[in-house]
């Protein structure tokens, strides 16, 4: 199989990661219980870890590294423990449901006001929308970081100096950006970020987690078990224990860490720099075939730019169904693809394809031109 | 095992201002240990575990802890509740 839905998971991880994630569930207790050895070596990996992303992402502190099982977990944590009854809340057309779907419900339920910065027919955004929209009464603005469609990428750092000339929270939404780009929440004025492991960062399905800058406040959204502070009714204050009730996933953990010094080993700029090229390649050969309709801002293609673009190329083959075709790739030729509406259906309205869909092809570290060119020719054959 | 009558420990609201703690004093070279936190001292307040600090480094560890930023509750002398080895080498 050539697997090129790195987008969804990166398939292909570090044997590192595996044998950490092996070598954890054989060793490791309940992280945060007690003191004795096997706990010991559970709380510490996991608050080596917390370190580690700390510093990946050059954040400062390490306790406010808050761990879940996902980025739609850690989103839905910081959309629903930031954001209070009749709060004006600004948003994108681009946001993946992760996003959506939490702030519709807010919509409902806590009648916030509800605005959205419009994509255009590439993807993009106008930061001028967002001057608009952000007014003094906007109390949170939540924005991807890269969109899971087209991979086009926002500006955080002039969008957060928007938010921030508003006094407003601003929270990113990392899934498609962690690990495969540098990604500096200082400089980029990040007040939340959101992340997952098991896309860019290269660790297991069940990890991921938040960033919660100093002095923001998320509600508690599950209470129960802490290892600290039992006698107290309440789920205890301080981070990340106000976050973290139940056993964490410290085995996932485990998985997570090594995946991130895997990529510090290899260089977060050098993937970033691989991947780029690879997306580069592919979308100047498919766009020389006839019939092949590619999705989101590639003025970059020619010219490097300074964010830059993230590993994902979406098309169309003339009018074809994207599930018809993504199951040609796959059962023809063995390529796996994403077809359909990729979670993100404010987007495919904008980009006009609610109705066909898209076919989402999504590169990694470990994707290699020799598997480009087989995807490039079935796509040949495919609209021939 | 140690035969101290009482030991100091170190209390925190966290895990991780615990480990913080430790890994940094294990750096410059001070005795500590983690260890579950007595709670009877604590009124069950803190988290779970603590750094436990031998009564001969004292002093070193209250100087450590006025230099040092590092986040802690309290620092408590406990006796001990029980000797491990008092009935089997008594």
């Amino acid at each position: 199989m050539i697997y090129l839905d790195n987008g969804a998971t990166t398939l292909y991880k570090p044997d590192s990661v595996i044998d950490a994630v092996v070598n954890a569930m054989r060793t490791q207790g309940n992280a945060s219980r007690g003191a004795h050895g096997a706990t010991l070596s559970a709380s510490r990996t996991v608050y080596d870890a917390r370190v580690k992303i700390a510093k990946l992402f050059n954040f400062d502190t390490p306790s406010n590294v808050i761990f879940t099982c996902n980025s739609t977990e850690a989103l839905n944590i910081a959309i629903n423990g930031v954001i209070k009854s009749g709060d004006r809340v600004v948003s994108t057309d681009t946001e993946h449901n992760s996003v959506l779907r939490p702030l519709y419900h807010l919509q409902k339920v806590k009648n916030i006001d509800l605005q959205f910065v419009k994509a255009d027919n590439s993807g993009l955004l106008n930061i001028s929308d967002f001057e608009k929209l952000i007014d003094d009464k906007t109390k949170v603005v939540v924005v991807n970081h890269i969109s899971n469609l087209t991979g086009n990428v926002n500006d955080i750092k002039r969008i957060s100096e928007i938010v921030h000339n508003k006094n407003a929270i601003l929270i990113v939404d990392g899934s498609q950006s962690a690990g495969t780009r540098n990604v500096d929440v200082k400089e980029l004025g990040i007040d939340i970020y959101c992340f997952t492991g098991h896309k860019g960062l290269y660790g297991p399905q069940g990890t991921g987690g938040l960033l919660v800058k100093d002095g923001i406040e998320i509600d508690a959204w599950k209470r129960g078990g802490s290892g600290v502070k039992t006698y107290e009714e309440e789920q205890p204050h301080e981070y990340p224990t106000r976050l973290e009730a139940g056993t964490l996933n410290s085995h996932g953990i485990a998985g997570l860490s090594a995946a991130i010094d895997f990529l510090n080993e290899t260089g977060v700029d050098n993937i970033e720099k691989k991947e780029l090229e690879l997306t580069k390649y592919f979308y100047n050969e498919v766009t020389k075939i006839d019939g092949i309709k590619v999705y989101g801002d590639f003025s970059w293609a020619g010219v490097d730019t300074p964010l830059g673009h993230a590993a994902i190329v979406s098309l169309n083959v003339k009018d074809y169904d994207s599930g018809e075709v993504s199951d040609a790739l796959s059962n023809d030729f063995g390529i796996a693809t994403r077809p359909g509406a990729h979670c993100a259906p404010r987007l495919h309205i904008a980009l006009g394809t609610k109705h066909q869909g898209a076919v989402r092809f999504s590169f990694s570290y470990f994707t290699t031109y020799e598997e480009l060119d087989a995807a490039i020719n079935a796509l040949k054959e495919i609209a021939s | 095992m140690d035969n101290s009558e009482f030991h100091y420990y170190i209390t925190f609201d966290t895990y991780e201002e615990a480990m913080a703690m430790h890994d940094d004093l294990d750096k410059s070279l001070i005795n500590n240990k983690i260890s579950p936190a007595p709670l009877d001292l604590v009124e069950g307040v803190c988290c779970g575990v603590s750094l436990m600090i031998e009564p001969e480094d004292k002093e070193k560890i209250e100087k450590y802890l006025n230099e040092t930023s590092f986040k802690y509750l309290r620092f408590v002398k406990a006796e001990r509740t029980f000797k491990p080895k008092r009935d089997r080498y008594c």
